[in-house]
């Protein structure tokens, strides 16, 4: 009576212990599986597992001028077959082409971690080879700490000690570019 | 008149004059530990040695006075065979350490290197006889021609030493935790740089864990919740089965019980109507009452 489909009356999967395995991105996905999956297993343990044993031999005693009705009931009832049902195809497939998805998600995430653990490793690396920050040379300052120090023999910028923001428009260094404009144009310098 | 007399009147024997109030630390024989007149108690201030009942020792503005100042902890070694650039002869030309401390130096400021050179030659005293007499020769000469003004470098010798024994505990260690404020911001900033690097680490290796038990659980955590969708049905159908079959075989019971009790019900009427009828008949009352006289008489009743 149970058809031949193996029947599942407990989910196998461990939610707590899988819980404390994913990070929240994922874990909404798993609450959602969750829930339906709950919803199921609850309705799975309140329902009975088999048909009731009926004793019709007794009842035959017990009733005996319904005899017939109970042995027609009998053969009714023996005869009974409750169809198990399968998952649909379509659903299984779904099921293929998420794993397929997720296949391909692993995949681009390892890409990901592997360009990223080449720019941490450079980062690292870049810092290890430095001096200790007590003995750095002036020139050290403006290599590792380039958006605190600049260097004036290759950058192209006015020297700002107080930090005033003289490199942050580029009016000054267009006005100083060549010398030999004036302040005001209308004024020749001809003596 | 001595200021002690005003101070305390009662204790006639601490009598010190003003102008021996330099000498007041030396222990007198008219006063002892326990009640120290007024001027041992300034100089227990200047000690910074605390008074009777006092839980701390005051604070003295000569504390640092004489004090010679060392660093809590030198500077990181540079690692051996660190080079900026794979070329660098580091034998000939080794990395330019930051000392921790100033060179040695003779007499406040001349480099303890140069007087070392000489000693090579001329002994322990040699560079002091080269220099003195090489001084003294430039100033017979007159080569060396003391400026009007040049005696009062003795006074800025005097100023600056004052001064350096005085404060120069104390500039030393300010200038110490400001130059340590500095290399933290430095290191604060590297570690943020590091920070992402070490950041990533930790993210991706928590994804990749979390996506390895994605795939190994979903699938069938979502089989299994079909699976469970499938079993719930069916067992909503067992369910049905029992509930109609139950209600057959109560039906059935509950007819029968129902035809056994009305049956009873028949058969009680039955009785009960034919005993009536009975009863009401008059003969039966002439005859049962005769007895029941009959009877009564025969009774012998003992009081």
């Amino acid at each position: 009576m149970s058809g031949a489909a193996k029947r599942v009356a407990t989910s196998s999967i461990n939610w707590a212990k899988l819980g404390e395995r994913l990070i929240p991105e994922h874990a909404g996905e798993l609450s959602r599986i969750k829930g339906v999956s709950g919803t199921f297993q609850s309705a799975v343990s309140q329902l009975p597992a088999d048909l009731p044993k009926v004793d019709f031999a007794a009842l035959k005693k017990e009733l005996p001028a319904h005899a017939a009705v109970l042995d027609s009931l009998q053969k009714q009832f023996e005869s009974i077959k409750i169809p198990y049902g399968e998952i649909p195809a379509e659903y299984a497939k779904e099921i293929e082409q998420w794993t397929e998805y997720n296949n391909a998600r692993i995949k681009l995430h390892e890409l990901k971690v592997a360009d990223g653990l080449t720019e941490a490793k450079k980062v690292e690396e870049k810092w290890a080879k430095a001096p200790p920050v007590e003995h750095f040379d002036r020139q050290h300052f403006a290599e590792y700490f380039p958006s605190h120090f600049y260097d004036l023999r290759y950058e192209n910028r006015i020297p700002d000690p107080c930090n005033i923001g003289l490199n942050e428009t580029p009016e000054i260094e267009a006005r100083f570019k060549d010398y030999k404009v004036l302040r005001r144009a209308d004024k020749v310098d001809d003596h | 008149m001595s200021l002690s007399r005003f101070l305390c009147p009662s204790n006639i024997r601490a009598v010190v004059p003003v102008r021996l109030a330099h000498a007041s630390n030396v222990p007198s024989a008219v006063s002892t530990d326990d009640q120290p007149n007024y001027f041992q108690k300034i100089a227990y201030r200047f000690k910074g040695i605390p008074l009777k009942g006092e839980t701390e020792a005051p604070k003295s503005m000569f504390d640092a006075v004489g004090k010679e100042w060392s660093a809590p902890e030198p500077l990181p070694a540079i690692p051996k065979d660190f080079k900026e650039h794979p070329d660098r002869d580091l034998t000939n030309y080794p990395y330019p350490a930051r000392p921790m401390y100033p060179p040695k130096t003779r007499l406040l400021m001349m480099p303890d290197s140069w007087f070392t050179a000489f000693q090579k030659v001329t002994g322990v005293s040699g560079p002091y006889l080269f220099f003195g007499g090489l001084f003294a020769f430039l100033v017979n000469k007159e080569l060396w021609v003391y400026e009007e003004q040049g005696h009062m470098t003795v006074g800025w010798i005097l100023f600056y030493l004052l001064v350096s024994r005085s404060a120069g505990y104390k500039v030393d260690s300010w200038l110490y935790g400001e130059y340590q404020n500095r290399m933290n911001y430095f290191k604060g900033l590297i570690a943020e740089d590091l920070k992402d690097a070490v950041e990533f680490r930790k993210t991706s290796a928590e994804k990749t864990e979390s996506l390895k038990a994605v795939r190994e659980s979903i699938p069938t955590a979502l089989k299994e919740s079909m699976q469970l969708q499938l079993e719930a049905s069916y067992r909503k159908n067992i369910e049905n089965i029992s509930t109609e079959l139950k209600r057959r075989l109560d039906y059935l019971k509950e007819t029968e019980a129902a035809k056994a009790r009305f049956e009873k019900e028949q058969l009680m009427k039955l009785i009960s109507s034919a005993v009536d009828k009975e009863i009401h008949q008059a003969s039966f009352k002439e005859k049962y009452l005769a007895n029941a006289i009959q009877q009564l008489q025969g009774l012998n009743v003992k009081a």
